[in-house]
């Protein structure tokens, strides 16, 4: 199957239009673990960011440097131990409805259909999961390539089609930010080539939601965002920040150039340097 | 620091808590309602029973632990021997296993009768019986365990062309440790409920002749010391296979 | 162009004759050394060599069973409702008081480790307790048959709750599910094979407890008839009733096989 969509959009600026405010902002946030002066782990350093509406932004860093603490505190599903985050105008402390969040685990309910997975939100917000709530549903299911398994159940669907319910799950609600925590670190590399591609596609049309996704794959975050931050190994920080150049829609094969190849080179170098 | 040890604490005290509460209710109940202690001891009187009948109660448990133990030691030499032995043989275990899945689904404590009645009122069947009962949880468990042995460990012994003797000694065998001790803790607890109700039907020692002796004589506080008597023989044995897991466990460096 | 066309779905395709040998592989071991076994039994009990008090051959324990059929089926009878009663009592106060517990980390850091403790001590010691408590009629069996058949599902209903991938639990707090809801859409689900577990634990302890009481009492019951067959010496009896039990605690087994394999079609994850 091939992406009808990319034909029909046109290049856009990389990144919003500079009037954009800042969507979520991470101000000094540090996350200790442990409590005892000697058991202590720090586990994300002061770091402080923004994100403006309708940016992608990428969070790279090598396993275990604390990005996925930083994303789950942005999803308020964990509080900083120091600093605030605030998200669209107000002071998180709790998770938020407007947040589509997508784990490393498709993590859906194995006795529901795809179809009923991605309903599930609704059903937790006691919302009709008929009618148009549905009829959404079956489109975005429709739209990730899953017309005919509608009503599969996650037994019966390979690893991609199962992060392909869960991007529709996250979708579905309509959420202003997404958050995506390594989401196909667990595929083949095959597999997840087309699960960027994806991504990408229902991104774009989905009207650029403000977006955070977390990676160790180099080229995953260059192919993906519009910016990448870089964070170090435990206790991480954040020691760069780039813009991504890339005009969208990005097919596969920017992969090939050397523009790429050279931001690759230049943030690989940023995670092998040991910042203390 | 503070949080810490409070949770560390909470995992002690709540239980205890739990624990020491349930004790007290049944005091207050039995004093407040004024039961007789022929239906239901406070707590008090059990611990009373406890001190004056200990040399009694100590008599009867040592028939009970040497038939427990005994019978669970056969129980598992039998049952790791048997698992053993069929993992070599394709033919026997594919004859044998599925019936003794069979045979354990039976209700195993009503054979007690009939194992009195081939060896006797004596230790032998109460050993029988608690071996009977435990061989069956050591060796499914077994038979589990060396069966969920990593196939590519096995296909690399044969590459190094071991013989099956070696992979089974240098591969299979430690593989079914944890499955094997799961089926221990079991077969333990097993044992214990077997050589007690081998007592109970037909016996002149053993802390279930004891407990059956003092329910005739209505003495329901000497059956309630027999009774915490035999937790602590069942915890213990629970325990001591437990140590042995941690044993063998860090022998194995896991 | 670029695609995204889908992972590979699993295909399964059933090779029926290939089914048929395996069943034959399965089947055909087994009945062949029962077959042997039996033949064997019978032959050395005819022969003189086993002594019919003590181990009666095959045919003579048909001939037993179907001469007292009458007679087996009658006491059979409370056996196997004090069980059905036991089994059915012990399942509702397991999963209610399991999710109880396991509703709050408080309630369930105080009462899980004494429903161990439970779990670990020799149960059947209680039995001549409960018959000076219940009496020696049938409701005394019944209650300890409850009393024994509870704990595995109790303490197979509190970890079946903890079962769920922490990320589910993730998932659910950032949809602001509440925690009601959480627990009764996605965590019992989860818990389901583990209840079913611990209930098929459950029905054979549910069988003893009501043979241990007919056992001690003397009065009805398979437990009983066997407890006289044993006294008088007549094994072949003896095994009769045992062969009945068995029946009786097939049929209750397969009655919760049944359910669970309603239940599981519902959640199934296929």
């Amino acid at each position: 199957m091939s992406t009808a969509a990319t034909s029909r959009r046109t290049i856009e600026p990389a990144f919003a239009s500079p009037a954009a405010a800042d969507y979520v902002a991470v101000d000094r946030v540090r996350k200790v673990y442990g409590t005892g002066t000697r058991q202590q782990v720090e586990a994300v350093a002061a770091s402080t960011f923004t994100i403006k509406a309708g940016e992608f932004v990428a969070l790279l860093g090598p396993s275990g440097c604390g990005k996925s603490t930083l994303l789950m505190m942005i999803a308020g599903l964990d509080l900083p131990s120091e600093g605030a985050i605030v998200v669209a105008g107000r002071p998180l402390t709790a998770p938020r409805a407007q947040t589509g969040i997508m784990f490393q685990d498709p993590t859906l309910l194995p006795w529901k259909s795809a179809l009923d997975n991605v309903l599930f939100p609704f059903q937790v917000a006691s919302r009709p999961a008929a009618g148009g709530n549905r009829l959404r549903a079956m489109a975005l299911l429709d739209r990730v390539g899953l017309e005919g398994f509608h009503h599969h159940k996650p037994g019966q669907l390979s690893g991609g089609m199962r992060q392909r319910v869960a991007i529709c799950r996250a979708l579905v609600y309509e959420p202003d930010l997404l958050l995506m925590d390594e989401p196909f670190s667990a595929l083949d590399a095959i597999t997840r080539d087309e699960m960027n591609l994806v991504l990408m596609k229902m991104w774009e049309e989905e009207k650029h939601r403000t977006a955070l996704f977390v990676t160790h794959s180099i080229r995953e975050a260059v192919y993906l965002a519009d910016r990448v931050l870089v964070m170090s190994r435990r206790p991480g920080r954040i020691v760069e920040d780039i813009r991504i150049p890339f005009a969208r829609p990005r097919g596969l094969e920017i992969g090939e150039t050397v523009e790429f190849n050279r931001i690759c080179g230049h943030l690989r170098g940023k995670i092998d340097h040991r910042s203390h | 620091m503070l949080a810490a040890s409070f949770d560390r604490l909470r995992a002690v005290v709540l239980p205890a808590a739990f624990g020491a509460g349930l004790l007290l209710a049944w005091q207050a109940v039995v004093v407040l309602f004024d039961y007789p202690k022929v239906i239901l001891p406070a707590p008090s009187d059990i611990a009373l029973a406890l001190h004056a009948d200990l040399p009694v109660i100590w008599q009867q448990a040592i028939p009970t632990v040497r038939d427990t133990l005994a019978g669970f030691a056969l129980a598992a030499v039998l049952g790791v021997g048997l698992a053993s032995l069929l993992s070599f043989s394709r033919l026997l275990r594919d004859a044998l296993y599925p019936l003794i899945v069979v045979i354990q689904l039976v209700p195993k404590i009503a054979w007690t009768p009939l194992f009195i009645v081939w060896v006797g009122i004596g230790w032998q069947s109460r050993l029988t019986v608690a071996t009977f009962i435990a061989f069956f949880p050591i060796f499914i468990a077994m038979m589990a365990g060396l069966d969920s042995t990593d196939r590519s460990l096995v296909r690399l012994c044969r590459g190094l062309t071991a013989t099956p003797w070696r992979t089974f000694w240098l591969v299979r065998l430690p593989a079914s440790m944890p499955y094997l001790f799961s089926g221990l803790k079991i077969a333990i607890t097993l044992a214990v409920i077997g050589v007690i109700v081998a007592e109970f039907i037909s016996s002149s020692e053993g802390l279930g002749f004891l407990i059956l002796k003092s329910a005739a004589l209505l003495r329901t506080d000497l059956i309630l010391a027999s009774i915490t008597v035999l937790c602590v023989i069942g915890l213990a044995s629970y325990g001591l296979v437990h140590a042995g897991e941690l044993a063998v466990r860090r022998w194995q460096g896991g | 162009m670029t695609d995204i066309g889908l992972g590979l779905a699993r295909v399964e395709s059933i090779d029926l004759s290939a089914l048929g040998r395996t069943a034959i592989r399965l089947v055909a071991p087994p009945l062949v050394a029962a077959v042997l076994l039996l033949g064997g039994w019978e032959m050395l009990s005819r022969s003189g060599v086993l002594s019919t008090r003590l181990l009666p051959a095959p045919s003579l324990v048909f001939d037993t069973l179907v001469r007292s059929l009458g007679v087996l089926l009658e006491q059979a009878q409370p056996t196997f409702w004090g069980a059905v009663l036991g089994i059915l009592l012990a399942a509702a106060l397991g999963i209610v008081l399991g999710a109880a517990v396991s509703y709050s980390r408080t309630m369930m850091q105080a009462v899980y480790p004494t429903v161990v403790f439970f779990q670990l001590i020799p149960k059947v010691a209680l039995a001549p307790v409960f018959l000076l408590w219940f009496g020696t009629g049938f409701a005394a069996n019944v209650i300890f048959s409850v009393f024994i058949a509870f704990f595995p599902v109790v303490v197979a209903t509190i970890a079946g709750l903890q079962a769920a991938p922490p990320a589910y639990e993730r998932l659910c707090r950032s949809l602001m599910m509440p925690k009601a809801q959480m627990f009764l859409t996605v965590k019992f689900p989860f818990a389901l094979p583990h209840i079913f577990n611990g209930l098929r634990i459950g029905v054979t302890f549910a069988v003893i407890g009501v043979v241990l009481g007919e056992f001690i009492t003397a009065q009805t019951g398979l437990g009983y008839i066997i407890l006289f067959s044993a006294n008088n010496f007549e094994t072949a009896l003896l095994l009769a009733a045992i062969l009945l039990l068995c029946g009786v605690g097939v049929v209750l087994f397969a009655f919760f096989l049944a359910l669970e394999t309603i239940v599981m079609r519902i959640y199934d994850s296929r």
